[in-house]
């Protein structure tokens, strides 16, 4: 149903011809300058490193007012190589990039002026055009997470791979704030009168908010737009004319004197990469904006799901982090590990553990939004009552319910009045009988006195001002059940499955020779 | 009327993918089973029209990474599949079937072929005596090429197969294809298109070679094993990395499906060929504007129903020329697949008067303007 969902709401965007706020409030976190670090690379055809990377703030670039913002100085940096194959000067570039990274994150040997007494993590986010960048973070922790290299500043890049999979890691938990990709947080948050297939591509998303007076004119510049890549790969077309022949003339002069020879060839390749890289942080940072200028209040439920994002995070990177530096025997870091789910045992603990983290962040947004109230009822997820009667004292109450058509409902389930809550309670009920004939239901509120922070849903359950109301009551599920699921799943497996496992240092038969191809 | 041109039996793996990317656009059969790149139809129609191909460096080193595999006897290839424990010899043999074009030592194709078919009959050959380990061949070959000896339209088609190995189960000798790419395995988020067209690919090698030993009579004496391997590289470098036991059976039968189905819908196409014209796997550039025959074909192309949908986006080059059409005509398909079935035959450009507040005229509008309303709001009691 929700898929319908989309397609009616993607008929309308075009019937009005530009996107449409999809929600009453902004499900998807816009941190403040300072916890923002906005993050693009590109890449060679057939390289997994990266080519090119550009690190910025998200304040709006020069030459559209681009000014300072208080982060790092945070006029974009461009860090770039003339041939990605080189192994050497990749991780030159990726020492350099690493520390800008880690400094913003507040790794305390990258950042000298911080207090090291507090030893908390500071809640920090990623931005990434799409997708694929974010898969590059996860070649980039393959790359240098273990890495044995002999080499200057190994540690850098050690310390910058251990970040990079503790980011890949926190952006596969569904509900995470840490990690945003841009493309998919405006298609959270905007229903685009275009094919999702073409949603992807964060530069046409961007292209139907201009200034063009109709919707085919919009539509022109959407498509327009598209031609230019916003993924890490460069046009192979582009790649072949403009960067081959300069990547060849740098790799004429023998070995030793490449870089030295080279200077103009690269000086050549870093222009025409920085125009790349800078579109796509553009891009970024133009999204950054459209989000901040959105007059939608933020959903209530994100500040929780930013607490729980900081306290995730904090427990697989910050405290790892802080054990590593203390370097005691007795309390080693356990890194997560860099392989995904290679068990059947880890995998079902993940799945479990997915869904507990989907649940929960459904949870928590659902009551500030009524149209993920909608969408949570169209998936069958609840049930719309009106109440009929209170008895005993508000213990019990009587309703009829007239959507969905067969809800599923279960004696002893719980369920709660969408959009009565806070981060710290909300309005359950529990299902004490249901006849789905005669479409009723005897319900138990779990509250007895009134709750003010719950506004106009916050009476007493006895008040006789509930009869006669409509509700939408959601599914009310604690998710740590579903965790909880998770650990038995995990035990059950015919693999002797620790969930510690996940976080051990991998024995991985990794390439740490630097060699070019 | 269009002279004869004959079919281009080569690189038969591509067209099929093309074709099976978009099975309802006649005209992204006619190019598939014709060999007419869908690049230079499109530029036909459109001068500017976007270049898909790779990157050349992506080719460049596709071409290295697999030469560094094969060379010194597929040293590291055997290597990385020891690690698997895939052999029981511990000296696994090695055969090279390359053409001179891809760096081996065989003349062309058809020397290939031979080769391979020669390399199959021995192999089954060698059941019987098959008792003795250390005369038969277990280990790997390198570009084993078949000629699928089937179809309507595509009467021979020719697949390049990266590698397979053999080993022996129950004095039988088993056949596992294997594909070679060069992306890099992040092991669960290793990227999920990748891995699906690499398998797809490798259900087709399957059913060509399964399709092969039938014809060579040497079914029942060789077993082509439904699981293969994949080889890619570890992230940031060319180490190879080694999947085995990639389970293909569904896409053995999604290629013996394919075939069947290209084979009908090819046999409803006009007769359009029949000399012989010949083209190397994976040759994208070849420039035949200057065949007047291939002119002609292309025009037959241009002139063909289409069917524009999500998928075309990420292959086709006339992607943009057909999604113009589709606009024009009002075709749901422009704003997704799931679009063009909700509208269930009604026109986009009625759909868009229909939600202005236009009157229905028939069940069909009245129908859709019910769906569009949110099940919420048509009845029951409001909040
Ligand atoms: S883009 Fe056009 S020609 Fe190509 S497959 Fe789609 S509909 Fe057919």
């Amino acid at each position: 149903m929700t898929t319908e969902l989309d397609t009616t709401r993607r008929l309308r965007a075009w019937h009005e011809g530009r996107p449409q706020p999809r929600g009453e409030a902004l499900n998807v976190h816009v941190g403040d300058d300072d916890d923002i670090l906005c993050l693009s690379f590109v890449r060679m055809g057939g390289e997994s490193l990266p080519w090119g990377v550009i690190v910025g703030g998200a304040t709006t670039p020069e030459g559209k007012n681009r000014k300072p913002s208080s982060k790092s100085g945070s006029t974009p940096r461009v860090f770039t190589v003339p041939d990605p194959r080189n192994r050497d000067l990749v991780a030159d570039m990726m020492i350099a990039v690493g520390r800008e990274v880690l400094a913003h994150f507040g790794h305390p040997r990258y950042c000298p002026d911080q207090d090291e007494s507090l030893s908390v993590y500071r809640f920090r986010q990623l931005w990434m055009p799409n997708p694929s960048h974010l898969e590059m973070l996860h070649s980039l922790a393959f790359a240098y997470a273990r890495t044995r290299w002999e080499r200057a500043d190994v540690e850098v890049l050690r310390d910058f791979g251990l970040l990079a999979n503790c980011l890949f890691v926190e952006s596969q938990r569904p509900g995470q704030q840490t990690v945003v990709v841009a493309s998919s947080a405006l298609s959270s948050v905007y229903s685009f009168p275009t094919s999702p297939v073409r949603e992807a591509h964060l530069g046409h998303q961007l292209a139907w908010f201009g200034r063009e007076r109709t919707r085919a004119t919009r539509l022109d510049a959407a498509r327009a737009a598209e031609k230019f890549p916003v993924a890490t790969a460069l046009d192979p077309d582009f790649e072949r004319r403009s960067l081959a022949p300069l990547v060849d003339k740098w790799n004429d002069a023998p070995r030793p004197d490449r870089v030295r020879l080279g200077k103009s060839h690269a000086s050549a390749i870093t222009k025409i990469l920085s125009a790349e890289l800078e579109r796509r942080h553009d891009l970024v940072v133009d999204a950054i904006g459209l989000l901040r200028r959105d007059t939608r209040r933020p959903n209530s439920g994100l500040r929780d799901l930013v607490r729980i994002g900081r306290e995730s995070f904090s427990k697989i990177w910050w405290d790892n982090v802080l054990k590593s530096m203390a370097d005691d025997p007795d309390a080693p870091a356990y890194w997560p590990g860099l392989w995904g789910d290679v068990t059947a045992g880890s995998a079902a603990f993940a799945y479990h553990s997915r869904s507990a983290a989907a649940a929960e962040a459904r949870q928590i947004l659902v009551h500030g939004d009524r149209a993920l109230q909608e969408e949570e009822l169209l998936a069958g997820h609840g049930l719309r009552i009106t109440v009929t009667g209170i008895a005993g004292r508000g213990s019990t109450w009587n309703a009829s319910f007239d959507f969905p058509e067969i809800p599923s409902l279960k004696s002893g389930g719980s369920l709660s009045i969408a959009g009565a809550a806070t981060h710290s309670s909300k309005s359950s009920l529990k299902i004490a009988d249901f006849d789905l004939d005669a479409r009723t239901i005897v319900l138990q509120p779990k509250w007895s006195a009134a709750r003010s922070a719950l506004g106009a849903l916050g009476m007493s359950s006895d008040d006789q001002r509930w009869v006669g109301k409509v509700l939408v009551l959601v599914d009310d599920f604690p998710p740590d059940l579903t965790a909880r699921l998770a650990g038995r799943a995990a035990k059950r497996s015919a693999h002797d499955f620790d969930p510690l496992a996940l976080f051990k240092r991998e024995r991985d038969p990794e390439p740490q020779e630097p060699a070019d191809t | 009327m269009v002279a004869p041109v004959a079919v281009n039996r080569r690189d038969t793996r591509r067209r099929f993918e093309q074709w099976v990317r978009n099975t309802g656009c006649e005209a992204n059969l006619v190019s598939a089973v014709h060999n007419i790149k869908m690049g230079t139809v499109a530029r036909v129609e459109n001068p500017q029209a976007p270049r898909e191909g790779q990157s050349v460096f992506a080719l460049a080193r596709g071409r290295t990474f697999e030469a560094g595999l094969v060379k010194d006897g597929g040293a590291r290839l055997i290597e990385a599949l020891q690690r698997h424990e895939v052999f029981e010899t511990p000296d696994p043999g090695f055969l090279d079937f390359r053409t001179t074009a891809n760096g081996g030592a065989l003349a062309d194709l058809d020397a290939a072929i031979l080769r391979t078919e020669a390399f199959l009959r021995a192999l089954a050959q060698d059941v019987p005596s098959g008792t003795d380990p250390a005369k038969r061949f277990e280990g790997v070959v390198s570009s084993a090429t078949v000629r699928i000896p089937k179809g309507v339209m595509l009467p021979e088609a020719t697949l390049i197969i990266d590698a397979i190995t053999v080993t022996w189960v129950d004095n039988r000798p088993m056949i596992s294809v294997g594909e070679i790419k060069t992306y890099s395995d992040r092991g669960g988020h290793t990227s999920r298109g990748d891995l699906a067209v690499a398998r797809a690919q490798m259900g087709l090698y399957v059913h060509a070679l399964q399709l092969v030993c039938e014809t060579l009579g040497i079914h029942d004496r060789i077993e082509v094993s439904d699981r293969g391997f994949l080889v890619l590289t570890f992230p940031g470098s060319n180490v190879p990395s080694v999947r085995i036991g990639e389970e293909l059976k569904y896409q053995v039968e999604r290629a013996r499906r394919g075939f069947d189905l290209l084979e009908k819908s090819a046999a409803t196409l006009p007769e359009l060929f029949g000399g012989e014209r010949d083209g190397e796997d994976g040759d994208e550039r070849v420039d035949e504007s200057h065949d007047e025959n291939y002119r002609d074909l292309v025009d037959v192309v241009l002139k063909a129903p289409t069917a524009f949908g999500d998928q075309c986006l990420s292959f086709c080059e006339r992607a943009d020329a057909c999604f113009e059409r589709a606009l024009r005509e009002g075709d749901g398909a422009i704003l997704g697949d799931d679009v063009a079935r909700f509208l269930n035959g009604l026109s986009l450009d009625r759909a868009d008067e229909l939600m202005g507040g236009s009157r229905p005229h028939s069940e069909a509008e009245r129908d859709f303007l019910r769906r569009m309303r949110s099940p919420l709001d048509a009845e029951g009691a409001r909040r």
